[in-house]
């Protein structure tokens, strides 16, 4: 991958991730009146979000540790690698 | 002004300090990882600041060591951080009159964040605003410095960072539980622990965060119209 279409990716990953963080805002703006359904799910969800995170936190940082693992074993084989080679 | 945001500080640190102690060693190891594929400091650091998004940041390097497919990244991009809407949902009274901080707050709108802005009670005499941009700020400061720092030792340390998520989780129940204490009607918590757990046990750990937000969502506007759930 060349630089451009690596600034291009992480342009994309960016996009993505910020399109999940606005949308609700761009749907409901507070300067328009919520619909009632939505308003109802703005009372309803923090609570209901905030268990759904202590059952899913645990998970994703699991996923970390197995990351940060892999990438061990990982530099120890570049290690060698560079090890022997002398250039 | 810089009173206001003085003030917000002052009772927003204590708050951040387990997130700080995680956040910066579990940056560290993401940085530690990204360079050990070869990339440059500049990565982590930059990487770290506009995504903003843990697990996210850990898919990026894969995606980045991939084939080039943007579109692919953008919609993986959408499905891994889609837990983020409900946080828009839930925030959308809370955000309101802040004015241009709004931008801000919806871009740093990460996990911990949202946790801490969500349902901590502000005192009197602090502006709302600014205690909810110390939160940003403080957490994406803990995070980035975490993944540069990681990214400049590069190889030259190892830190094992098993069990330092403990803080995370310890927080986040502690947050859960000053919550429920706080309310009459725990339906709504209990759903959320109960669905997810489900979908977790049936489904696997790699991809039940969909479609238990779906069938949350399901519940609450059934919920809605039929007037199960008192507000």
């Amino acid at each position: 991958m060349s630089f451009t279409e690596q600034i291009i990716t992480i342009a994309a990953v960016v996009a993505g991730t910020m399109l999940t963080r606005f949308l609700p805002f761009i749907l409901f703006p507070s300067n328009k009146k919520t619909p009632p359904l939505v308003a109802f799910l703005d009372k309803m969800l923090p609570a209901a979000v905030m268990g759904m995170l202590v059952v899913l936190l645990p998970q994703g940082y699991a996923n970390y540790d197995r990351q940060s693992r892999r990438s061990g074993s990982y530099r120890r084989s570049t290690d060698s690698h560079i090890a022997g080679n002398p250039a | 002004m810089n009173n206001k945001y003085s003030k917000a500080l002052k009772a927003v640190f204590p708050l951040t300090l387990p997130i700080c102690a995680a956040f910066l060693f579990l940056g560290i190891s993401y940085g530690f990882y990204i360079c050990s594929k070869g990339f440059s400091p500049w990565y982590p650091f930059f990487t770290s600041a506009l995504v903003f998004a843990g697990s996210m940041e850990f898919v990026l390097v894969t995606m980045l060591l991939s084939p080039f497919n943007p579109l692919y990244c953008f919609f993986m991009a959408l499905m891994i951080n889609s837990r983020h809407l409900f946080y828009g949902l839930s925030m959308l009274e809370k955000y309101k009159n802040t004015g241009l901080k709004k931008f801000y707050l919806i871009f740093g709108m990460c996990d911990e964040s949202f946790a801490i802005n969500c349902n901590t009670v502000i005192h009197e005499g602090i502006d709302k605003g600014c205690f909810m941009v110390c939160v940003n700020l403080l957490n994406q400061i803990y995070w980035v410095a975490g993944a540069t720092i990681g990214g400049l030792l590069g190889n030259s340390l190892q830190i094992n960072t098993k069990g330092l998520d403990f803080a995370l989780v310890a927080l986040f129940t502690a947050i859960f539980v000053s919550q429920w204490q706080s309310t009459e009607n725990h339906t709504p918590a209990v759903l959320g622990i109960v669905i997810p757990l489900v979908c977790l046990v049936l489904i696997g750990p790699q991809s039940f965060i969909p479609p238990a937000m779906l069938l949350l969502l399901l519940v609450f506007i059934t919920a809605y119209y039929k007037g199960g759930i008192k507000l």
